[in-house]
């Protein structure tokens, strides 16, 4: 009996002691941080010297200082597992944060040549019509005092960036820090003073979301925007048409959407609609890269234009021609074809301000192709070759880096200019074929980084289907990716980030956002933080790992985003729900 | 050439898709015509004069709430279906307007039990004799088939500019359940549930004709009822003893609304194993406790612990407990758990170990029959059934009465073995009707974790199975049902719907309609059970539930995305 007893008690004192740290996601390169704890009232300001921000900069800041004073006053974030103390006499002995103090450092950088008012930071001059370019500066540095000055009358937080898309990371984390509290009604810092210095890993971190097999309104997609923002992710992958439907409306093509939209008057998005998603997702540090997936996925087309397809919807062995019914793809052996593409592309290209245009080119059927090139010497590969070479010119002329699925390296041996970035998604040992051939790549492959996957088969009549990419890929197995595996430090640069994907054959409004996350934020995390921290170690799906992501994936619910549950609350209460440890670890550690 | 006109081809199968409507569960018996009626803007639902003089006031209230719920339907659903194409009519005929449906009930009995008449008719004319305005007629024995009649009723409206239509008149419906223990099983446990999502679950299931809820409401990881007699189970068992637990009023309240659907509620509370939350208070009659870290050993799943069988306060606690906890339902059926207990735990539990050395004639397993049988038996004082998971059967085979049900959940084969036995079953294994299945492992530290009951089951896997499988008729006559379930180690209130539906809709036209169809042939998730199961998802999105879709809309509409 006393046994018993003595082991129970054991076990209430962990559940009283969990690990006191805070939990900030994605992990913060360098920071370091205290025990004291601060108060902060929603009267918290964001302040700054309007003088170095321009018109550009100065809207974005405001719309940052906005959201974060939204969360100042909306959110109720108690952690399920982020424990601090607050002393009875609260109003004497803490401290209250007053303000945080924002620079943006590279617009102090004067050009020497130029007058006082000119600056060499490239935010400043932008208009509101270009995109975020790759490769830009996100740093930041966050500092949170617990002492202040005898000289000061408050406690100032300071957060300092080269360029304003750093601010909005700083906010973001700052917002992460904040833990509310029940009995007091109030919000609270805990853990000060923090000082934080902060850069991502890899500069491309997207997700793509496939608005074509099922239809996503806008106000979806600015949500997942948001949600975005607060993961530091950067990159929104539109797969924005597909074979089942062509939501976007072309004035030159109208019929596109007209009969290839699911709705012609409901369900598709207008050049304005564009401009709202891409004007937001910059607000918010976010790059929209459209994929026209051409020439394959195009079945959409057909509904318009059948006189430029090919294979158009085979029934019943729709297998021999596509990966997924319906079947239909470009005719490339026709002129009517590139006019269509020289009519429509720059149109839509010219919907998004981003430098870079996803060209679509995974899975194309060379077996639908078989008919065009009985009658001559051409062969299939060759119908391909001149199909990418139009489409690439286009581009180029229209100012576009374009963007590849793997297959167009990896099998089709195209040879695509070398600013071409490469997507892999098949396996994730594809990563150093591409690179080896000397493009650059953004990874994120069937193995480890598809949401859709687990969900079963969705084709009707299957009782034994399973997904192709079998099986579901937790946010351990996505955690546990490592985008520069195997690869020598300068293959390594190649690589230039990563997307998780979120392909729509079984997703909708009613599940998305319960697919997306919080195992995207596995993907965030090691695109942001990077698979190794800062001492060279390893990151892995452990216990503080997920304790961290646990208590993140509570703060997004609490910020009204379906993110689903990762174990039962006891698990998360208590952190003590790992897999178990056999014997024989046991005795190896002894 | 060939690809324009294969092209065209398609256009026109694209416009000529199923002109079926698409009731879920599908009726036993249903003849239909081809003509479409509106709904009246003064539609009305009306009992007959007879019907109103055998109704007493429990009856009249259950009426009235179902009667109010389809009103509501009227006024509120704007669903278009994306696949059922009804001929509409350019003009809308005034004297094609179904201006009332009458409701007759033959007996007035307001209880749910077991077994009780669920069927109904329900006849909705295409024109009638005289000048009366159009009536349909809706009868059946009791309130209980009324209420799935209505419905049904609703299922066949389809909105269509400004007005609800009703097409394919005439319609004859003769309807009846083909298994009266029609079940969900939601794990309020592992994670908590609102009242109000349990609410939510009620009105989705009623709409699918399920009729029972088993409310697995405690487990090892919280303990959220709040008793009177042991306050300290929910205080310190429970996950928030403030705002996350379920109080006899909650209870009552889910009970009640639950009653006004047709719905009895199953409470169960899981005994001795997945008990680790008694032990946050009563430490002292547990065995086991959250061992770690190998907890393998002790438990199917963390935080181990079970009642120690062996101690009198264990008994004493029992005989306080369940009879409390049983007043606090009103049903007939009590699951008194029995899954998965761990002989281990009990074999290095000191107290038991000391106990068994001075008892050599008793054994781990008599201990249990001990606790089991003195469970039941305090079930049975309480006037109710106890129905006990598999195990305690077929693993231990303990000498349990017959008149307890009998619940399968590893795999199907062992309804076979049970039925053998003589004890009634409700089937619902977990190699098709585990909700849960395929969404890899939650606990931490593993990465190449799966599911321990992969792959996800799809409503085709879960559509495919045949309750009577491998069973003489002798033998089908035990098996009394079926239940579709939801543990919730990776499911709360932001993935509940999404996890539930419509893959539990599913399960429930096996459970209604049958295994089998009119003409005995097995039914078979092909493409005209698609077609109406996607009908019914998108009435149930229509109707706010988060039901998940099947596959991209572009199938929903040609249902040309079968297997090659």
């Amino acid at each position: 009996m006393s046994l018993i007893f003595l082991k129970f008690s054991s076990i209430l004192i962990l559940l009283i002691f969990p690990n006191f740290v805070n939990s900030l996601w994605p992990l913060p390169q360098n920071w370091s941080n205290g025990t004291s704890l601060l108060r902060v009232y929603p009267t918290f300001t964001v302040k700054y010297d309007p003088k170095f921000l321009n018109s550009y900069t100065d809207q974005l800041i405001e719309s940052a200082k906005n959201r974060l004073q939204i969360f100042l006053k909306k959110e109720k974030h108690f952690s399920p597992n982020v424990k601090f103390q607050i002393p009875e006499d609260v109003d004497d002995s803490i401290l209250t944060l007053s303000s945080i103090n924002i620079e943006i450092t590279d617009n102090l950088k004067k050009d020497q040549d130029d007058s006082e008012e000119e600056y060499i930071d490239w935010t400043y001059n932008k208009e509101m019509s270009e995109g975020i370019p790759l490769g830009t500066d996100e740093s930041y540095e966050l500092i949170i005092p617990d002492k202040k000055d005898d000289n000061e009358k408050e406690l100032i937080a300071y957060l300092k960036a080269p360029t304003v898309y750093g601010i909005l990371h700083g906010l973001t984390t700052f917002s992460q820090l904040l833990y509310y509290n029940r009995n007091y009604e109030e919000l609270f810092l805990p853990f000060a003073p923090h000082n934080i210095k902060d850069f991502p890993k890899f500069m491309h971190r997207g997700l793509l979301l496939d608005t074509s097999r099922n239809f996503y309104p806008i106000k979806e997609i600015l949500k997942t925007l948001d949600v975005m923002s607060w993961n530091k992710m950067n990159v929104f992958h539109w797969h924005i048409v597909d074979s089942t439907s062509w939501p976007v409306v072309s004035e030159k093509y109208p019929e596109l959407s007209e009969k290839g939209a699911y709705d012609p008057k409901k369900m598709i998005y207008t050049k304005r609609d564009i401009r709202i998603v891409d004007e937001y997702a910059r607000a918010r540090g976010i790059r929209v890269i459209p994929e026209f997936d051409m020439p394959g996925h195009t079945y959409a087309i057909a509904a318009s234009m059948p006189e430029i397809m090919t294979c158009t919807d085979m029934y019943p062995d729709w297998d021999k021609y596509s990966a997924e019914p319906p079947s239909g793809q470009l005719n490339p052996a026709i002129p009517e074809t590139y006019t269509f593409l020289n009519e429509l592309v720059p149109e839509i290209a010219s919907y998004f301000t981003d430098k870079f245009y996803h060209t679509g080119g995974d899975e194309v059927n060379m077996n639908c192709w078989e008919t065009l090139v009985q009658q001559g010497d051409v062969t299939i590969e060759s119908l391909l070759d001149k199909f990418v070479t139009n489409l690439y010119t286009i581009l180029k002329n229209e100012g576009k880096i374009p963007m590849t699925w793997q297959e167009m390296i990896t099998e089709h041996n195209i040879e695509l200019p070398k600013d071409t970035v490469v997507q892999v998604w098949k396996n994730h040992t594809m990563v150093k074929k591409v690179v080896e051939k000397g493009y650059r790549v953004v990874t994120g492959s069937g193995d480890y980084w598809y949401l859709d996957c687990g969900h079963g088969g969705w084709l009707g009549n299957n009782v034994e289907g399973k997904s192709w990419c079998d099986p579901y890929k937790t946010w351990q197995m996505i955690y546990s990716y490592n985008p520069i595996k195997e690869l020598s430090d300068e293959e390594a640069k190649f690589v230039i980030g990563g997307e998780v994907l979120l392909w729509s054959e079984q997703s909708d409004p009613t599940n998305y956002e319960q697919q997306l996350w919080p195992r995207s934020s596995a993907a965030a995390e090691v695109l942001w933080s990077g698979p190794e921290d800062v001492d060279g170690n390893r990151r892995v799906p452990d216990n503080d790992a997920l304790k961290r992501l646990n208590d993140w994936r509570f703060r997004m619910v609490e910020r009204g985003i379906n993110a689903e549950p990762l174990q039962p609350l006891w698990c998360v209460l208590t952190g003590r729900c790992d897999k178990a440890v056999t014997t024989e670890e046991i005795n190896k550690n002894a | 050439m060939i690809s324009k006109f294969l092209f065209q081809l398609i256009i026109l199968l694209f416009y000529i898709s199923s002109n079926v409507n698409a009731l879920w569960p599908l009726p036993q018996y249903w003849v239909k015509g081809s003509k479409t009626l509106s709904i009246s803007p003064h539609f009305s639902l009306k009992q007959t004069s007879e019907t109103d003089s055998i109704l007493n006031a429990k009856t009249k209230e259950i009426l009235e709430s179902a009667k109010n719920r389809l009103l509501n339907f009227l006024t509120s659903e704007k669903y278009v279906s994306p696949n059922v194409k009804s001929i509409v009519p350019k003009t809308i005929d005034e004297s094609n307007t179904l201006g009332c449906l009458t409701i007759s009930i033959t007996t007035n009995a307001s209880e749910l039990d077991l077994g009780i008449d669920e069927s109904y008719e329900l006849i909705i004319p295409e024109s009638q004799n005289d000048d009366d305005p159009l009536t349909a007629s809706l009868k059946a024995e009791t309130v209980f088939g009324v209420l799935h009649g209505l419905n049904t009723f609703s299922q066949l409206l389809y909105y269509n500019n400004s007005k609800l239509l009703l097409p394919f008149v005439p319609h004859n419906i003769k309807d009846f359940p083909r298994f009266s223990h029609r079940g969900l099983l939601l794990d309020t446990a592992r994670n908590y549930f609102p009242v109000k999502d349990i609410l939510t679950t009620l009105d989705i299931m009623s709409w699918n004709k399920f009729n029972v809820f088993h409310w697995h409401i405690v487990d090892a990881t919280s303990w959220p009822v709040v008793s009177e007699v042991y306050p300290d189970l929910s205080n310190k068992g429970a996950y928030d003893p403030e705002y996350m637990v379920y109080t006899k009023k909650d209870i009552k309240k889910v009970i009640d609304y639950a009653k006004l659907r047709g719905i009895r509620i199953i409470p169960e509370f899981d005994m001795p194993g997945h008990t680790h939350s008694v032990a946050e208070s009563m430490p002292e009659i547990m065995s086991c406790i959250n061992k770690q870290p190998i907890w393998t050993n002790y438990a199917v799943e963390p935080p181990s612990g079970q009642l120690n069988i062996a101690l009198p306060k264990t008994y004493e606690f029992i005989h306080n407990l369940i009879p409390e906890l049983t007043s606090y339902f009103t049903d007939k059926y009590y699951h008194a758990g029995g899954d998965e207990v761990n002989i281990n735990c009990w074999n290095t539990t000191p107290s038991i170990i000391e106990y068994l050395s001075q008892n050599p004639n008793s054994s781990v397993e008599t201990l249990l029959a001990k606790f089991i049988n003195e469970t039941h038996e305090i079930v049975r004082k309480s006037k109710k059934t106890p129905i006990t998971w598999q195990e305690m059967i077929v693993n231990h085979n303990l000498p349990l009465m017959k008149d307890i049900v009998v619940q399968v959940w590893t795999t199907k084969d062992i309804v076979k073995e049970v039925v053998s036995k003589g004890y009634r079953v409700i089937v619902g294994s977990s190699d098709f009707w585990y909700l849960d299945c395929g969404h890899g492992a939650w606990v931490g530290n593993d990465i190449n974790g799966t599911s321990w009951c992969d792959p996800y089951k799809t409503w085709q896997k879960i559509y495919s199975y045949n309750p009577f499988d491998g069973l003489t008729d002798e033998e089908a006559k035990l098996v009394i049902g079926g239940e579709i379930l939801l543990w919730t180690e990776q499911a709360d209130p932001t993935n509940l719907e999404n996890f539930l539906w419509p893959r539990s809709s599913a399960a429930a036209e096996i459970l209604w309609s049958g295994p089998y169809d009119t003409s005995k042939k097995i039914r078979t998730p092909d493409k005209d059970v698609l077609a109406r199961l996607t009908d019914w998802r998108f009435r149930m999105v229509d109707r706010d539930v988060k039901a998940i879709p099947l596959q991209p809309l572009w199938c929903a509409r040609t249902g040309m995305c079968d297997m090659p």
